[in-house]
């Protein structure tokens, strides 16, 4: 357990000495938002119907802009070799360095939700379900990302190369994670699709550190 | 019971190597070193006997590197590998630390197939140091991963000795190359273990630290320890050499 | 997309249980100098036969009318598009176990056959929504599961081709393979379930009635000629790609016997 601490201490500490990461992809976020009522217009009665959806695409994009740092730096500067080598499973360091990375990007994207719900004219009664939907599927998000950060590593053009990769897989999250957000919008209830997105999340938790162990071995290798 | 721990530990250590179930381990590894203690653990596992390279063969991107190579060390000695670029030497050390596997031939660490992790520390070309976080925070952040917890005397003692100490507090992103590689260097006396594996440990060190380097080697050789070390330097008349570069030539002209 | 991982002394190895795998790709090139010329046949023989009676011999649909034909070469190719990434997850998963040269191989001829099988699907599903639906693509529960299996194949291609060093590339995506065929049935459950929540009330069902049996005739023919067709072209992908790792192996033995700098020494 300590090991696992000290890797997520040390990622905060990292994150939050480079400072400027999260408040991209935060700006990231909310210009991307920004950009929907400009090609569509500003209709209040259009906006408030795809809003919720404007927030979770313009999420899911963000989420994929900062993958790509999550394992390069320490693969390039050689802490990748001793994180592996270490007596550590590795499955368990990778979950901590999700965890560090979501930490740092996927929290504030939760936060400065409500703030473009309120942009986009979502009605207020549905920011509950915004910010529960988004702590629902972001940890998803940065989880099945970590998969193409790791397979990346080391390819020609990493960041685009993740977002084909990852993008496709992560349409469940999407799909269900809109859908909650837009029956509770319509009061209807929104309990399975929460259900569906946290069975997603349990999933993801207990498969996605193998698949990114293997990754991170073999571009090792 | 002291034989019933053995097996435990031994247990242990192929199921963090093996099969990373990383669930049950997770309380596995709590209740394990609350009831035993690090430095029961760390003096159990703080011995290697000898390695054997067997036929070794490593192909690269479609080319030999090197084949038909074999070779022995044991406790107490300190192999220096010799040759050309990309004679294999790099490849060499990271198949002997388990990153990659040898294409054909046998590899056995104290008879086992797989490299066991604590027994390793590798030195690679890269320093993995990180410039936000100061040359303290850099070393303990090691000493942590590897599942100790704050021997500090360890810290300050390997600090010393590689005349880092009054660094200490400072963000490693001021270091200069040769103080970076000495940070790095001063890994192999924080985090204990039998086997080095260490990948021209001299780059962009002034003599006076090359002296540092050459008396901790000599240091963990009479301990016991092995040493593994890529290197351009000119060595000793009486070291054990490993000249890599004959290793490539019988498929090359064959 | 044909560099490749195998070992250019493939042929020299003997003894151990470990070179065995060296070994194979010279046997299996054996195995497919054998299957080519059948599958070739069967595939030349049942197109033929599943052409003519597709477009001649099997009734026009008294709702679709002619339209109907374009079933026979769409939906093999939807069925092939899926039988392919079933073969590509099941030949990444096997290279990813036992490090098979040849499991490798087969997984990285087959990605592009499938990706061709499913923009043909694709394509020709367009096709026919143009007369039955009006436009040329509704966001349709299947046609919007195919697009993204669309996806899953060129990540996988592109993957592949990604690194500089081929054998690393072909470990990534076969771990990628491995990981989209694990999330294909939550993919298809989640587009499922979207589009009960989004549908469309015009969207003609098409599966109607049972199928009768002038119209399975041919389309039981196209499916033989189809999967026989992906066993030509993989057999023919496969074995260039044997020869060209030889060709490569050659060159690069003439390049280390004159250029390596320890051999004058």
């Amino acid at each position: 357990m300590a090991p696992f601490l000290a890797l997520l201490k040390r990622d905060l500490k990292l994150a939050a000495r480079h400072g400027l990461d999260s408040f991209m992809v935060v700006a990231f976020f909310v210009l991307v938002v920004t950009l929907f009522p400009l090609a569509v217009g500003p209709e209040q009665a259009i906006l408030g119907r795809i809003g919720s959806g404007m927030i979770w695409v313009a999420a899911l994009l963000s989420s994929m802009l900062s993958m790509d740092r999550l394992f390069q730096q320490d693969y390039e500067d050689g802490s990748l070799d001793l994180l592996v080598l270490s007596p550590m499973a590795l499955e368990l360091l990778v979950l901590a360095k999700t965890l560090a990375h979501w930490i740092s990007t996927g929290l504030p994207l939760i936060i400065a939700s409500p703030l473009l719900g309120v942009l986009m004219n979502v009605s207020s009664a549905g920011y509950g379900t915004v910010i529960l939907s988004l702590a629902l599927g972001t940890p998803i998000l940065s989880l099945v990302g970590s998969i193409g950060a790791a397979l990346s590593l080391g390819a020609r053009r990493g960041g685009v190369l993740i977002s084909l990769l990852i993008l496709p897989l992560l349409i469940p999250v999407l799909v269900f994670g809109v859908s909650a957000v837009e029956t509770g919008l319509a009061d209807l209830p929104s309990r399975s699709e929460f259900l569906i997105l946290g069975a997603m999340l349990l999933v993801a938790l207990a498969l996605v550190p193998y698949a990114v162990a293997a990754a991170l071995r073999q571009a090792l290798e | 019971m002291r034989s019933f721990l053995r097996w435990w530990e031994m247990n242990q250590i192929n199921i963090k190597t093996k099969a990373p179930l990383y669930w049950p381990f997770f309380v596995f590894e709590k209740k394990f070193r609350k009831n035993v203690g690090i430095s029961f653990n760390r003096t159990l596992i703080g011995c290697m006997n000898n390695i054997f390279g067997t036929r070794l063969q490593c192909i690269r991107s479609n080319r030999i590197v090197f084949e038909d190579l074999s070779f022995h060390i044991e406790s107490g000695d300190v192999l220096h590998l010799t040759g050309p670029n990309g004679s294999g030497k790099s490849s060499l050390l990271r198949i002997l630390a388990g990153f990659l596997r040898p294409s054909a031939g046998k590899l056995s660490w104290d008879g086992a197939s797989e490299p066991i992790h604590e027994k390793i520390q590798y030195i690679g070309h890269q320093n993995a140091v990180k410039g936000a976080l100061s040359v303290l925070e850099n070393l303990s952040f090691w000493l942590q991963i590897n599942g100790d917890r704050g021997d500090q005397k360890a810290l300050a003692c390997a600090l010393q000795t590689f005349g880092l100490e009054k660094l200490a507090n400072l963000p490693a992103q001021f270091l200069s190359a040769g103080q970076a590689r000495r940070l790095t260097l001063a890994r192999l006396l924080v985090v204990p273990a039998p086997l080095w594996i260490l990948d021209e440990p001299a780059t962009s060190l002034d003599t006076a630290s090359e002296g540092a380097l050459q008396s901790a080697i000599n240091g963990h050789s009479e301990a016991g320890g092995m040493v593994v070390m890529a290197t351009h330097t000119p060595v000793e008349a009486d070291a054990k050499v490993l000249n890599m570069s004959t290793f490539g030539k019988t498929r090359a002209t064959g | 997309m044909l560099s490749q991982a195998i070992k250019p002394h493939a042929m020299q190895v003997k003894g151990s249980a470990k070179m065995h795998r060296f070994a194979n790709p010279t046997r299996f090139l054996r195995l497919v100098s054998a299957i080519k010329p059948w599958a070739t046949g069967v595939c030349l023989l049942t197109f033929a036969a599943g052409l003519y009676f597709a477009l001649f011999a099997s009734p026009p649909d008294y709702q679709q009318r002619e339209t109907v034909r374009i079933m026979y070469v769409h939906v093999p190719a939807a069925w092939m598009a899926m039988f392919c990434y079933a073969a590509l997850a099941a030949a990444s998963a096997s290279a990813l176990i036992w490090r098979h040269l040849v499991a490798d191989m087969v997984a990285r001829a087959t990605a592009p056959i499938g990706a061709a099988f499913t923009l043909l699907a694709l394509a020709t599903g367009s096709l026919w929504g143009k007369p039955m639906w009006g436009t040329w693509w509704v966001w349709d529960a299947r046609l919007t599961s195919v697009l993204i299996l669309f996806f899953l194949y060129l990540g996988y291609i592109v993957l592949n081709g990604a690194f500089d060093d081929a054998s690393r590339g072909a470990r990534a995506a076969s771990i990628l393979a491995v990981v989209g065929a694990i999330n294909i049935p939550i993919i298809k459950f989640s587009v499922d379930w979207w589009n009960t929540l989004h549908q469309p009330a015009s969207v003609v069902k098409l599966d109607g009635p049972a199928i009768h049996m002038s119209m399975l005739t041919p389309l039981l023919l196209m499916a033989i000629a189809y999967t026989s067709f992906y066993i030509w072209i993989l057999a023919i992908r496969v074995r260039a790609e044997i020869n060209t790792s030889k060709i490569r192996a050659l060159q690069i033995r003439r390049v280390t016997a004159s250029d390596v700098p320890w051999n004058d020494s």
